[in-house]
């Protein structure tokens, strides 16, 4: 099935929100005043991405992607902004700079212990790797904790997303680059597989099959839009 | 394992404390007996294992299930809501986990008429996780149900579209009379091929025409 791309449009985006949708049961509260709450790992990703406006081609991309969308048929990929953990965009020295080390360590090319001194023979321990993030291990469909390394993986921040084959998981701990996570692998995870921190991405479908209604001035630009979206299971 | 008839005779012991917390995960499962294999479906998006180390496939969106209940007094019919049938799924909507299979099944009537499925409740421990970081089951599943397939109908409408899979409680019909009626219609869904009761008047004063033999 084609995956349309939310990229095509050139258009800024004012809001991006994603958060997971939680669907707890219970028999309602009894005269105790008190209720047993039962939990159903049945999350899902619910967002919502404000556009301001669409001007002259854009507003032409929109129609044409609106339109190819079909409603809530439509599979979408969106690119999820992960500002706030360290993210490797320039130079290798730049991205350990993010990441805490000094600018002497970056130098010599490698750090020492915490106190200040290093290894007999003159050298110290290498620094974090540059590489993309990976998996290290397999990692069955339904799993909380993976092992990345690589790159951005032993510093993503607790709050931060990555993507696993546009599956969408938010960070909860890190700890050396073992991430406990939500939500479940929907799918296993082969070890080496790629690990997406610098840009992650999450596929959707519309909520609404009039989701992406514009309505245009005269021809000229559109109002704004609010595109509500719900994650797409489907690989 | 003997049934001894008691709730939780099989369950560990603590389970009536564990299941008396005021937060609780739980997965309602389904087992469906067709004839050409079993399919193992839960109401969670991720796999799950139960505590007998049973596999069972997320359904996600797809199953529902209109209401559960019974005991020895009802005639309970429950039925599951399959969703889009297959044929309306793409290539590559129809390779997801056991979604499609179900619905490549349930549209051969020889394959699950009259066949049992099950309704299963299981209960996870939060605080008890495998390696990658699962939650483990807490006590043994809990048979909700027992039924037999009857019948699937598909509902298409301006709003919806999904399959119906109707199921049987096997506790249904034990109100009514052990043994039916002495009369041929009764002896036949007894016995099909038994035409001992042919002509037995069904209707009091009614004139029973014998045939003749030419």
């Amino acid at each position: 099935m084609t995956v349309h791309e939310l990229g095509a449009l050139s258009a800024e985006q004012a809001n991006q929100s994603f958060n997971l949708v939680t669907a707890t049961v219970g028999p309602g509260r009894g005269i105790s005043g008190r209720e047993q709450v039962i939990f159903r790992e049945s999350r899902y990703w619910q967002g919502a991405i404000d556009f301001r406006q669409f001007f002259f081609g854009d507003r032409l991309k929109a129609r044409a992607l609106a339109s190819r969308l079909r409603g809530r048929f439509g599979s979408l990929r969106i690119t999820i902004d992960n500002r706030g953990t360290p993210i490797k965009s320039g130079t290798d020295a730049a991205f350990w700079l993010a990441l805490g080390i000094s600018q002497s360590d970056i130098d010599r090319g490698f750090s020492g212990y915490s106190d200040g001194t290093i290894f007999d023979d003159g050298t110290g321990f290498d620094l974090p790797s540059t590489a993309s993030p990976t998996a290290y291990e397999a990692a069955p469909a339904g799993s909380t904790i993976v092992r990345l390394i690589g790159g951005e993986a032993t510093g993503l921040l607790p709050g931060a997303y990555f993507s696993v084959n546009d599956f969408l998981h938010i960070c909860e701990e890190n700890t050396s680059g073992v991430v406990v996570f939500s939500p479940p692998l929907r799918q296993a995870v082969a070890s080496g597989a790629a690990a997406n921190i610098a840009s992650p991405t999450i596929r959707v479908k519309l909520a609404d099959d009039a989701g992406f209604s514009l309505k245009e001035n005269y021809a000229h630009h559109t109002d704004p839009l609010t595109l509500t979206v719900v994650e797409d299971f489907q690989r | 394992m003997r049934g001894t008839g008691r709730f939780f005779a099989d369950q560990p012991t603590g389970m009536i404390d564990f299941i008396q917390q005021g937060a609780i995960p739980r997965a309602l499962l389904l087992r469906l007996d067709f004839v050409s294999g079993s399919q193992y479906v839960a109401d969670w998006s991720v796999p799950v294992t139960d505590a007998n180390n049973q596999t069972w496939q997320p359904f996600k969106g797809l199953v529902s299930v209109a209401d559960v209940g019974g005991g020895a007094s009802t005639a309970q019919g429950v039925d599951f809501v399959l969703g889009i049938p297959w044929g309306f799924l793409d290539e590559t909507e129809q390779s997801i986990e056991g979604v499609g299979s179900i619905m490549e099944k349930v549209g051969d009537r020889a394959d699950y008429a009259g066949r049992p499925c099950a309704l299963y409740l299981q209960h996870f421990d939060p605080d008890d996780l495998d390696p990658h970081g699962r939650m483990r089951a807490k006590g043994v599943p809990v048979a909700l149900d027992v039924l037999r397939m009857q019948s699937v109908s598909a509902r298409f409408g301006r709003r919806g579209a999904g399959l119906v899979l109707r199921a049987q409680s096997i506790m249904e019909g034990t109100q009514r009379p052990l043994y039916g009626y002495l009369t041929d219609r009764d002896q036949r869904a007894r016995y099909p091929d038994d035409n001992g009761l042919r002509y037995v008047p069904e209707v009091a004063y009614s004139n029973q025409t014998w045939e003749r033999v030419s």
